[in-house]
Parts: C-alpha cells; structure tokens; sequence
C-alpha cells in the first residue's frame, strides 16, 4: 500500500498518458480506414465514367435506331433533390450494345437513372443525401436489363454540347445527336463516424469530382444501318417513366 | 524528483507523437484537397481541348460541306483572324494560338450553390507539326498539335504549390468533330 501511495504520481500519469495513447492509435486507424475507402471510391467512380464514356462515344443516330428498334428515344432529364440542387435524373441514349464488334453490334438503349437512397453522407461541415445511379440497357433480344451503376453519389450532371457550342441539359427528345457529351460525377465515401467533437474537424475531404467528355464519333463516322435482331419493335419504358412526347411531324409539301 | 522528471519525459514524448499524428493526418488531407484541384485542372484542360476540337480544322474549312481530298492550308500564319477577340468568336484552331484566359471550375465537393471554385489561367498554343513524326513543321501541313498549359491562380496562402497541368492532343483535319458530321 505504501509503494502504491509514493508511486501515485507516477501511476496517474502513466494511467492517463496509456490512455491517451490508445485514443490516438485508435484515430489514426480509422483516418487509415478512411483513406483505403476514399481510394476505393475514387477509383469506382473512374471506372463508372468510363462505361459512360464508351457507351457516349457509340451513339447512334435516329435514322440507326429507328431502323433497329421502330421506335427512336434520347433523352435528357433534370430533377431537383432533397437539398434544393439539381441534378441529371435521366439519360437514354442509343448506343452499341458490344463496341467491340464495331458496326456489326446491334443496337441497345441504355439508361443511366439516378434516384434517392434517402440517406446522407457528411461532407465537410454538412449532411448531403446520397443517391444511386443504375444503368439499363435494353435490347430486342435481351430486354431490359439492369447492368449496374454507381453509389454514393451526390451529384450527376449531364451536359449535350451541340455542334455551335450551346449545352442540352433538359430534353424529352435529343435530335440530332449531340457533338459531344460532358458528364461529371461527384461521389463521397462515408465519412469517419463522429464521436467527439475534436473530430468534427477532422478529414473533411471524403468527396471527388469527376468529369469525362466523350465525342460522339461512331453516330456521324458510320451511315450504314446496325443488324436488327429478333424480338418485339418498340423501345418499353422504365418503371415509373411518362412516355415522351411524339415530336410534331414536319410540315406536308406543297402539292 | 526523479519520479516528476519521468514523468515530464512521458508527457514530452506523447505530446510529439500527438503531434506527428496530427501532422499526418493534416498531410493526408493536404493531398486529398491537392487530388481534387488536380481533377479540376485536367477536367478543364480536357473541355477546352474540347472546345477547340468542335472548330474546323482552319480557316479555309469554316463552312465547308464537300469531303473531297483535303489539300494544305495556304499559309502557315497561325492565331486569331480579324475581329477574333476571344474564344467564343473563334472558327478554327489556330485561333487559340497565344491566347491566355482565365476558366472558372468546381472542385472536391462543392457544388453549384455553394458558390466556391477554382480560378485556372488557361494559355493555348497551336504549331503545325509533321503527320509522320509529330516534329515542329516549318511550314502549313495537315496537322496541328494544339498544347494547352493550366495553371491555378491561388490567392492567400493554401500550404500546397498551385497545380499545373499541360495537355497536347495533335488534330489533323478527319479528326475534327465538324468535319464529321
């Protein structure tokens, strides 16, 4: 008892620094568990715009699709989320359902829609909502089909750039094609679970901003028409999707 | 005494292994702000060379429809024509030739509303270049290498080096968005 009582100092500063110490171990693994998860999405997001990328490089043009489908859809939607900001809800473009096979692919539709999780992520000082992004693609032959996506996201912004320079960014019909298309994409990790209030400020920067601008080569390259495979003409809708207006017929000649 | 000395010691030692800890945490964080001005830059570079590629090939192009055989240029001048006083006025690629702008972006995770961006000065550089060997031409060939060089103008102290990046993409007339469509 008595060494206990000449060593007490000793002891409770001991008690106090081991402590401490661990707090601090602790912190760096999650900042180290973080960082490997803000890698992960990084990297996931680069590979989600290359899919958007390629898919944008192979667009078709109406006179393709129409002669692989009966039917011609391209369209850009803009919504407003949670937060009050916008954002690309939709876009349905026709594109080469295997590139590489070139001209002798046929034609698929393919559908990036993004929708709410409603959940939040931190970024910085803020909670934004999250949301997912899944791309469709539909063929005559294999229907419509969910072929992955991305998650986490915040933000997802569509631009079609015309030929003059001017931006598309809210269409129910896209014709004609667009130049190039632009596509950026911002998505958060989750971020490190707040316990204290030291950590508040701690690693705010768990949110990436990207962005790929794809020139629609093949649509204007290639005149000739795609194979038309087997199955039902017409191009089906999406769960929860209003059907496009038809565009207004041009005017008869004079006879 | 010895028994305060030590433990002085071990304060001394946690708080410079606290403070390493925060250090590297603060340079993790550094070079996660560094990335995405980065991005940003490469984004920006990328939609000017963009920009640049939706225009003909050169003067002589603007407005042309025929996809007959392409014959040189008639002169090696490059830079803006006439009345070409900035970038929303340019036909072709040469124009960009010495012209130095400054592109507004947004990086990391701020987005629209939040009303902070990155400030990028932009210079262009445009030279014909031989087709085979991408060497300097002397004279007008059917190649032009545009080089685009993107600086981030920094204000106040930001604890990182401003980011630069260059971009060169060589555009030869078949290349030219106009020309294909």
């Amino acid at each position: 008892m008595s060494a206990i009582l000449d060593h007490l100092t000793a002891i409770l500063v001991g008690a106090v620094l081991v402590g401490a110490l661990l707090v601090v171990q602790m912190r760096r693994q999650e900042s180290a568990v973080a960082t490997t998860v803000q890698n992960r999405v990084e990297y996931q997001t680069g590979e989600f715009l290359s899919v958007v990328q390629r898919d944008a490089e192979n667009i078709r043009t109406r006179r393709q699709t129409e002669h692989a489908f009966g039917a011609y859809r391209f369209t850009v939607r803009r919504a407003a989320g949670t937060d009050g900001e916008t954002y690309t809800s939709q876009l349905s473009f026709p594109t080469l359902a295997n590139p590489a096979l070139g001209a002798a692919s046929p034609v698929a539709l393919v559908t990036y829609r993004m929708t709410p999780t409603g959940e939040t992520v931190r970024v910085g000082a803020s909670l934004r909502p999250t949301y997912r992004i899944v791309r469709f693609a539909y063929t005559r032959a294999g229907g419509q089909v969910e072929t992955g996506g991305a998650v986490g996201v915040l933000d997802f912004d569509a631009f079609l750039v015309r030929d003059d320079g001017s931006e598309q960014t809210d269409e129910q019909t896209v014709d004609p094609v667009p130049a190039q298309v632009r596509v950026a994409v911002m998505t958060a990790a989750p971020a490190q679970s707040r316990r204290t209030r030291d950590q508040a400020a701690t690693r705010t920067q768990n949110a990436t901003r990207r962005s790929v601008t794809a020139r629609v080569i093949s649509a204007a390259a290639s005149d000739g028409f795609p194979p038309v495979e087997a199955g039902a003409a017409g191009i089906p809708l999406l769960p929860g999707d209003t059907p496009p207006s038809s565009p207004t017929p041009p005017p008869s000649p004079p006879i | 005494m010895p028994q305060t000395l030590l433990a002085l010691c071990a304060i001394l030692v946690f708080a410079i292994y606290s403070l390493n800890s925060t250090r590297n945490e603060a340079a993790s964080e550094r070079r996660s702000v560094t990335f995405g001005a980065e991005e940003a830059a490469a984004t920006t570079a990328r939609a000017r060379l963009a920009a640049a590629e939706r225009l003909a090939f050169d003067e002589e192009d603007v407005g042309r429809t025929d996809r007959g055989i392409r014959i040189l240029p008639p002169a090696s001048l490059v830079g803006p024509d006439a009345g070409e006083t900035d970038a929303t006025m340019f036909d072709d690629l040469d124009d960009f030739d010495g012209l130095t702008e400054t592109r507004t972006t947004l990086a990391g995770s701020d987005r629209e509303s939040s009303g902070r961006t990155l400030d990028f000065a932009v210079t262009y550089r445009v030279r014909y270049v031989n087709p085979a060997t991408l060497a300097a031409a002397g004279g007008p060939t059917l190649a032009k290498e545009v080089s685009i060089h993107v600086e981030e103008v920094t204000t106040g102290r930001t604890g990182r080096p401003a980011v630069v990046v260059d971009l060169r993409k060589v555009f030869t007339p078949a290349a030219m968005t106009s020309q294909r469509r």
